[in-house]
């Protein structure tokens, strides 16, 4: 127990340190100022969509939804803007409220059918994506946005990007409210042990709902972010959010069998994909070798969750 | 004569612990030997060992006088030891004769690959019938068995690898009398063919009536092997205790006249009907029945865990609307499940939050949970009911049965219950930490807590209860004052043989 705390609390920071290293030594361009705002720009997507995945995970489900509910949320957010006229904060708001509801549908089928999650959430993956189509007109991209619609993904806040500041802030509640909220320490007791928080007279279908709600309403951000840095609504775009949120989350030593996981381990995971990604660009590593390899880092994680799980 | 099986020195360590340390003693062919000694004695230790479950071990074991390493479940099976687990390992998805012959079918002849299933069948059917004097469904599967039938083919699989020592891990743990009984003649049997019996049990009256020869283990240690004859009740907790323990039962008083819980004719369809009964505070109710006979049930629908299908649940004097555990907490009934690990606790939680998960409310201060606070209240309880734990962030997975179960008792406390349902609350406790219950449970009933106790080991009932409930196959039977009542009696009624 004590080995698996000590390795979750500081092995993964030893393994960032040595990346970071690394990293800066193979590639003179690593450590300009330039690549940095690039890679925590490019983590903040991640990061924000792995807080509802962590989430979702402790509960003891999964959402495999959560890439397509951000892609959709992100060409809903700019066909609000471009085709509806709203101004972008409205926009932005009824973009979230939309992936809270597919967070309530994946939900509500889970928990009401005893479906489980891995076969809605799939489900849902799959009419998302057609969804995305559909609503751009069978895939043209929504580019007619006004000014500031990049505001969110492209400009700065004093030196710090948009982007970034949403992430840490976003990681800053939900830190506070897994560990001191009510609904927080219920997520982790019903991910432990659905019949006894029953028995402790828990609502366990009401908490497992909220945390399908809070992983689709978490997608809808990071999705409205995607929008904005592309500047425009993509449906062929963030293929790539559903696997980096689980490997976060996993990397993080959040457990896939539910009740364990926490949110500064899942964004030291965010942190560590953004720079193996960002590395492997500068190397010039072809795309889908980058493919490869992060399949290979998801199952490394998998295989040392389960190995310190059995000591 | 050699012994059949002989220990010599032999240690187990796990990180940190030395569950077995230099235990040697030796068993005798033909025996039924019993293996004593409270949780953490090493026990288990000694029966994974001889299982082939956990590797290497320090030490030697002989067997028949050749040393031998049992280091895998192969290696046991084939020196002939057959393992039955409390929990026996069968596969539930499976009918009788599959699991039995599991690894070893018969195949018909000339064809290799082809399972003899009418062989398979038959011979199954000729254990039963011959050794094993049981009628089970062989076409029923496993799953849908009882515990007992699923121990029984556990033996049966032995059986037929031709086992010659059988070890029997806790067998009778959750088994009703009857079947209880229905082992120890298969046990005899088994005796009778030459066979040799290794029997770990908590219940000691049982290891009195079975077994040959004792074995006490404590902390790891070996303590003594004797006649099972020639030791008294009183030396062999003893001996497993380490010391003299303490009256058996605190003394029972009056109570208060106040109602607090109130059942009028309660039912469950299926489950038990026409059940009344009044509990008052400082009252300790005992529940009395056997396997089937719808005790836990009862409790479950009292909770609301289970809705009733019609009667009339009252507290302070005021009816319960549809039920829920919530609803529950709520007016004050806290529940102690029978299945600690499942039902009452998190495992993966840590000791602190489980005591207060479930009245939070109780703690949150603008809408944050104020652990400081939590805190204070939780190590009271660890103070008043004697925790061992090394912190109150200690997952409750690493702590030992009985300091589960006083973690179970710190949330009822925690929750402020001013009804308390204990089911089963000693099941799997060792015998000290059960008097340290019963006082957490007499305390209780001194405050004006009314108490309701489940239990299959009749004396704790008489002991502990002022009035003794008690059912059979779903019916009321009677409800008794404890006033010069005997185990017989209670049994009795709980059999359905009425003879009051």
């Amino acid at each position: 127990m004590n080995y698996k705390s000590i390795f979750t609390r500081y092995g993964l920071i030893i393994i960032l340190a040595a990346i970071v290293l690394i990293s800066s030594l193979i590639s003179p361009v690593f450590l300009t100022y330039q690549n940095l705002m690039n890679i925590i720009r490019q983590i903040s997507m991640i990061g924000i969509i792995a807080i509802g995945a962590t989430i979702v995970l402790i509960i003891g489900g999964i959402d495999l939804s959560v890439g397509s509910t951000a892609v959709f949320a992100s060409v809903f957010f700019a066909g609000l803007v471009s085709y509806n006229g709203l101004p972008i904060w409205l926009a932005f708001a009824i973009s979230i409220i939309a992936g809270m509801a597919v967070g309530l549908f994946n939900g509500s089928i889970t928990v009401g059918f005893a479906v489980p999650p891995f076969i809605v959430t799939l489900a849902s993956m799959n009419a998302l994506r057609g969804l995305a189509y559909i609503y751009t007109n069978g895939g043209v991209p929504i580019s007619k946005v006004p000014s500031g619609f990049s505001w969110l993904g492209r400009e700065y806040l004093w030196f710090i990007p948009v982007p970034v500041v949403i992430m840490l802030l976003l990681f800053i509640i939900f830190s506070l409210f897994l560990n001191y909220t009510k609904s927080g320490i219920y997520l982790y007791a019903v991910g432990g042990n659905e019949k006894a928080s029953g028995l402790s007279g828990i609502n366990v279908k009401w908490v497992k709902i909220l945390a399908y709600v809070i992983g689709g309403g978490l997608a809808a951000v990071s999705g409205v972010i995607l929008a904005s840095r592309l500047n425009s609504g993509q449906p062929a775009a963030g293929g790539d959010l559903l696997f980096n949120a689980i490997t976060a989350a996993v990397l993080g030593g959040t457990s896939l069998s539910g009740g364990e996981g926490t949110l500064r381990g899942t964004l030291v995971g965010a942190i560590i994909i953004g720079i193996t990604v960002n590395i492997m660009t500068l190397l010039n590593v072809i795309f889908f070798y980058q493919l490869v390899i992060q399949g290979f880092i998801l199952l490394a994680a998998v295989i040392l969750d389960v190995t310190m799980k059995k000591r | 004569m050699t012994p059949l099986i002989e220990f010599d020195e032999v240690s187990k360590h796990f990180p940190g612990v030395v569950a077995l340390d230099k235990v040697s003693f030796s068993i005798g062919k033909g025996e039924v030997h019993g293996l004593v000694g409270e949780n953490g004695a090493g026990k288990s230790t000694l029966v994974n060992i001889l299982a082939g479950t956990f590797g290497e071990y320090h030490g030697r074991i002989r067997v028949n006088g050749e040393e031998v390493r049992l280091t895998s479940f192969g290696a046991a099976e084939k020196l002939g030891i057959c393992t039955v687990f409390q929990e026996p390992n069968v596969l539930l998805n499976l009918d009788v004769p599959t699991n039995v012959f599991l690894g070893r079918e018969p195949v018909l002849s000339g064809m290799g690959l082809i399972v003899d299933k009418k062989a398979r069948y038959q011979q199954t059917e000729k254990i039963f019938r011959e050794k094993i004097k049981i009628k089970i469904d062989l076409k029923k599967k496993v799953g849908n068995l009882s515990i007992s039938e699923r121990q029984i083919i556990g033996i049966v699989k032995g059986l037929v690898r031709n086992a010659s020592i059988f070890i029997l891990d806790e067998p009778t743990a959750s088994l009703t009398r009857s079947e209880i009984s229905n082992l120890f003649s298969i046990v005899k049997e088994l005796k009778e063919s030459g066979r040799t019996i290794v029997f770990i049990s908590h219940r000691l009256n049982e290891v009195f009536e079975i077994t040959d020869k004792l074995t006490v283990l404590r902390d790891g240690h070996h303590i003594c092997t004797v006649d099972t004859k020639s030791l008294g009740l009183d030396e062999l907790i003893g001996a497993m205790v380490g010391k003299p323990i303490e009256s058996r039962f605190p003394r029972t008083e009056g109570y208060g006249e106040k109602t607090v819980l109130e059942v009028q004719d309660l039912s469950r369809e299926g489950e038990f009907e026409n059940v009344s009964f009044r509990l008052h505070a400082g009252e300790v109710l005992g529940i009395a029945g056997v396997m089937g006979a719808g005790r836990t049930e009862l409790v479950k629908t009292i909770f609301g865990a289970t809705r009733k299908s019609s009667g009339k649940i009252l507290i302070d004097g005021r009816e319960t609307g549809k039920g829920s555990p919530r609803e529950a907490i709520r007016s004050g009934i806290g529940l102690l499940t029978e299945d600690r690990r499942n039902e009452s606790l998190i495992l993966v939680l840590d000791v602190l939050k489980n005591i207060i998960i479930s009245k939070l409310q109780k703690v949150i201060k603008y809408s944050a949970v104020n652990f400081g606070m939590a805190r204070k209240h939780a190590s009271r309880y660890l103070d008043m009911l004697a925790i061992k734990t090394p912190s109150l962030a200690q997952k409750v997975e690493y702590l030992s049965g009985g300091n589960q179960q006083k973690v179970v008792f710190s949330k009822l406390l925690f929750a402020d219950s001013k009804i308390l349902i204990a089911d089963e609350p000693t099941k799997g406790i060792d015998v000290g930490a059960k008097f340290e219950i019963y006082k957490i449970i007499h305390d209780l009933s001194k405050e004006g807590v009314g108490v309701i106790i489940i239990s299959s080991e009749i004396p704790e009932l008489i002991g502990l209860c002022h009035t003794i409930l008690v059912l059979h196959e779903g019916k009321m039977v009677e409800s008794l004052p404890n006033k010069d009542l005997t185990q017989e009696l209670v049994l009795s009624l709980a059999l359905g043989e009425r003879i009051v």
